[in-house]
């Protein structure tokens, strides 16, 4: 899967808060198509890194390459730009807007002519559209004309990351999408997420159930007080071995910067 | 996207399946009791069915409505307007100021007009800025404007009523086709198609809905929030400006005191009509339903020879009812 | 489901009751062959106007026709025309009517007219009188001469005074500030010095008087045209002290402004006939509606009664004084 180029690479990226250092020195990179799972204690740093790179949080210090440019990311608008999009874990979904709506939030399809210059929705063709998208990416809902706060938490989670896809995403960012689920919505988001992978989408994925980690990752950033503590092959490593790292009885800290793995 | 692989299980649920007849049904529940109370005035006293009284209540029913139309819009947001009912009466006011000092001819008419709706726009674009970019809560906002506006009223006119309207927009304000339908029910319709059609078919509705139901979701997917949170009191303002047009017209004078408590009926309208204070919810018809149920009250009431202070026990009844369906029906989903 | 269902049964019951329970018994239809006559006043609430319905009712009672009193509690025409639509759609036999606005009312009140409606106007009344079958008032201009005689009286044709107006646009308030100023020009020693419109509000017709009294030191007299103008007036001089001084002359009769009398607080009032008023206004309404041969007088003006402390205890005021209550 892995390509030549890495799509982003994150260079000695810093943050603080105030007296808080929450991010020290972080760098790690993502290839296409590749699932890098961020894993890591409570206040560990993970979702900091995620604002940065979704242009919500701009680092203090440190460089975001992504396709061998640096980049600047000023808002979330930029990110979405270059292709970065980002399940939030708080979803980011309008519960009383029915599935297809939300698919299209903030990028509606109008009807040709006059009607479109007045803002009318092609209604029609939105709800094609986004049947086909939910086919694409195997997710199950009954009816898309449905209000989304209808729907399940894990249905809400695939719309989520259904609409990130969908909107031409080269990397996405996952902060904890399992972590309300069931054991069967969980194993759903999972396999959207090998999906992702198989249609050259890369993945970013932040969660802290190690099973659901070592299951669809190809690699593993574990982060520790704000730095990487170690970046892990997923099928060369175990649950034992990732835990030891997360609680620092192990550690790779070396000379060598960038990819350590 | 490089392979899609439909398989038999999605192609059949994600099927479109009928939506329950009964649950559309509900939707409209607050027309049944329009339609029972409608029967019941009939029946008490038939001369409600006159096509006298149909005029009437429609014409009557237009000041409020006007206003919870743009209510309506700015409560899907999950803001609130306090200001409509004073700035219909400064509307007015400024509107009748116009077309005193220009005269009785149709510049004038127009002129006063566009003064009317240009004051009304004004307002609600201040309503906005001050909710959007100053980030003061709509209520405190809009109540702050609200003294402004009502304040303003009483300065330009000294408390004095404009009676020296041109003559087309008092024959407009007390004209009608057939004895049946008057002018002033006319426009509100129109009004009415339009902005129902705007917030159910547009690109502009979805944004609105959207910003009621998760303002941080649609501003994260890309919208300017900030902005269209200001189009919508626009509208809300636009439209009181509209209403204190025609009420100018209707009573033929231009009173500082029109639209006073005027508010809080279009929030009530509103919110009989099936939306939400929290956002998300509500659409124009429900709040055409729930205009007309309190005129209908208004006259009904009188027809049967209630003491019409039963209007506002029966308005809050209904209001009280209509959330506490509302909760039972969103909470059975 | 069944609790929707159950909801909205609830609902329409509750509705019904609550209807059910305002409709007095046998009062939804009056027998086919009696007359219906409606007051609407300019406010339900006002002793003025209850002790019209009084005088009205009465009159009824003794000609034998019902008599329907409804309105709004502000005096304001947006909420008077529904009430005044209505009853044109209820196709009463007359309608008595105090229009809040000159002009507002007019376009209905000519349609029920049009209708075969009997239309009169009671206390206020409309600037186009054309469609009118009477009009029957007090006389607001006798009312402000009898004020402007009153205050020169008590000083003695010598000083300053204010005239606190309740509104403008309503035609009583304007015959009683064109009668006051006009009485006043018959006394050289007098000058009105401020002439304000309070809009009905008792706290600003207090800070007005407040500033005039600042203003004009050889302030003797206060003439407010309302209950309210008066009030706040009144509140004013006392105050600031010059209640021996500065006279408050108020207007209308209600319970509370002849205690002020008694008390001092104001000097005293110009009191309207409203009982008389109802009673006239039946009686025409009667005549023209069985088309009886009576010459009905366009325009009725009653003449109005100066109370002060002088004859404020005497037999012959108290039909002056208004009810504050229905008569049963
Ligand atoms: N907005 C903020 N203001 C101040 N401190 C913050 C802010 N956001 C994060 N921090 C601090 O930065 C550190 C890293 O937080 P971050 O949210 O990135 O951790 P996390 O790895 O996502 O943890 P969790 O697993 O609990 O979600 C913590 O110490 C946190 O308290
Ligand atoms: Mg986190």
């Amino acid at each position: 899967m892995r390509g030549d180029q890495p799509l982003l690479q994150v260079s000695h990226v810093r943050k603080h808060y105030g007296a808080i250092q929450a991010l020290r020195d972080i760098n790690f990179d993502v290839y296409p198509g590749e699932v890098v799972g961020l894993v890591g204690d409570n206040g560990a740093g993970k979702s900091t890194t995620i604002r940065i790179l979704s242009g919500v949080e701009v680092p203090d210090g440190g460089d975001v390459i992504f396709e061998g440019s640096k980049v600047s990311l000023k808002g979330p608008l930029d990110a979405q730009m270059l292709g970065v999009e980002t399940v939030y874990q708080d979803l980011a979904l309008a519960l009383h807007l029915d599935v297809a709506s939300n698919l299209f939030l903030g990028r509606e399809e109008l009807q040709r002519g006059w009607r479109g210059r007045f803002g009318f929705l092609n209604r029609k063709e939105m709800m094609r559209q986004a049947e086909e998208i939910l086919v694409q990416m195997n997710v199950q809902i009954k009816d898309i004309r449905q209000k989304v706060g209808e729907l399940s938490g894990g249905q809400r989670q695939s719309i989520a990351i259904a609409r990130a896809t969908s909107r031409g995403a080269k990397l996405i960012l996952l902060d904890e999408p399992t972590a309300a689920l069931g054991v069967q919505e969980s194993a759903k988001v999972l396999e959207l997420i090998k999906k992702l992978r198989s249609q050259g989408v890369a993945v970013i994925l932040i969660s802290h159930t190690m099973p659901h980690v070592l299951e669809v990752t190809d690699r593993i950033v574990v982060l520790r007080r704000g730095q990487v503590g170690g970046i892990l092959t997923t099928k060369d490593t175990t649950l034992e071995e990732v835990v030891q790292y997360i609680t620092g009885a192990k550690s790779q800290h070396s000379e060598k910067e960038g990819v350590l793995a | 996207m490089s392979n899609p692989m439909p398989t038999a299980t999605t192609l059949n649920s994600t099927k479109h399946q009928r939506i329950n007849i009964m649950e559309k049904l509900g939707d409209y529940w607050t027309l049944c009791v329009l339609v029972v109370i409608i029967l019941v005035f009939g029946i008490l006293a038939p001369s409600f069915f006159s096509a006298f009284n149909f005029l009437s209540t429609t014409t009557s029913a237009t000041e409020i409505l006007l206003l919870a139309i743009g209510e309506t819009f700015v409560i899907i947001t999950s803001g609130i307007d306090l200001s409509v009912g004073a700035v219909l009466g400064l509307s007015g006011i400024t509107a009748g100021m116009a077309m005193q000092a220009l005269g009785n001819d149709a510049l004038s008419l127009i002129v006063g007009i566009l003064v009317g709706l240009l004051t009304g726009l004004i307002f609600g674009l201040v309503n906005g800025f001050v909710v959007a970019k100053m980030n003061i809560t709509p209520f405190i906002a809009t109540l702050g404007t609200m003294g402004i506006a009502s304040g303003i009223t009483f300065l330009l006119s000294n408390g004095a009523d404009i009676t020296a309207l041109p003559t087309p927009l008092t024959s407009f304000g007390s004209g009608n086709i057939a004895s049946f339908i008057s002018y002033p029910v006319i426009v509100t319709a129109l009004l009415c198609v339009i902005s129902g059609i705007a917030l159910a078919k547009s690109r502009f509705g979805v944004h609105t809905y959207a910003i009621g139901s998760n303002q941080e979701a649609a501003r994260r997917t890309g919208i300017n929030v900030p902005r269209h949170i200001i189009k919508i009191y626009g509208i809300s303002g636009l439209m009181a400006g509209a209403s204190g047009i025609i009420v100018a017209a209707r009573f033929a004078s231009a009173s500082p005191i029109s639209g006073q408590n005027d508010e809080l009926n279009a929030i009530a309208a509103v919110v009989i009509g099936g939306a939400s204070l929290f956002g998300g919810r509500g659409n124009i018809l429900g709040t055409v339903v729930g205009s007309i149920i309190i005129a209908v009250l208004a006259s009904g009431l009188v027809i049967v020879n209630v003491q019409a202070y039963w209007q506002t026990v029966a308005v809050g009844m209904i209001i009280i009812a209509a959330v506490f369906v509302e909760q039972l029906r969103h909470r059975n989903k | 489901m069944t609790l929707k269902k159950k909801a909205a049964a609830l609902l329409a019951s509750s509705v019904l009751a609550g209807m059910a329970l305002a409709v007095p018994a046998g009062s939804v239809y009056a027998a086919s062959k009696s007359y219906t006559i409606a007051l609407v006043p300019g406010m339900t609430t006002d002793p003025f106007y209850i002790t019209m319905n009084n005088g009205a009712q009465a009159e009824a009672k003794k000609l034998g026709v019902k008599l329907l009193f409804q309105g709004s509690t502000a005096m304001v025409a947006s909420e008077q025309l529904p009430v005044v639509n209505s009853l044109i759609a209820k196709h009463v036999n007359a309608l008595l009517v105090a229009p809040a606005d000159a002009n507002a009312l007019t376009p209905s009140l000519k349609t029920a007219a049009k209708q075969g409606i009997k239309v009169l106007t009671v206390d206020t009344t409309t600037a186009d009188q054309s469609f009118l079958t009477a009009a029957v008032t007090s006389n607001n201009y006798q009312g402000g001469e009898a004020a402007a005689d009153a205050l020169a009286k008590a000083a003695h044709d010598h000083g300053d005074v204010a005239i606190i107006n309740f509104d403008k646009g309503v035609t009583t308030a304007d015959e009683r500030n064109a009668g006051f100023m006009a009485e006043m020009k018959k006394y050289p020693g007098m000058k009105v010095v401020a002439n304000e419109y309070c809009n009905d509000s008792q706290t600003t017709a207090d800070s007005q008087v407040s500033s005039i009294l600042l203003a004009h030191p050889n302030l003797v007299g206060v003439f407010g045209t309302n209950t309210y103008a008066a009030a706040g007036a009144a509140e004013a001089v006392k105050s600031s002290g010059m209640s021996k001084k500065v006279k408050v002359i108020a207007y209308d009769a209600e319970p509370e402004e002849i205690q002020d009398i008694k008390s001092g607080f104001i000097y005293g009032t110009v009191a309207q006939n409203p009982y008389k008023e109802g009673e006239l206004a039946v009686e025409y309404a009667y005549e023209a509606v069985t088309g009886k041969k009576v010459k009905i007088p366009k325009s009725t003006k009653l003449n109005n009664l100066v109370i002060t402390q002088q004859n404020v205890n005497k037999p012959s005021t108290k039909q002056w004084i208004y009810a504050e209550s229905t008569q049963k």
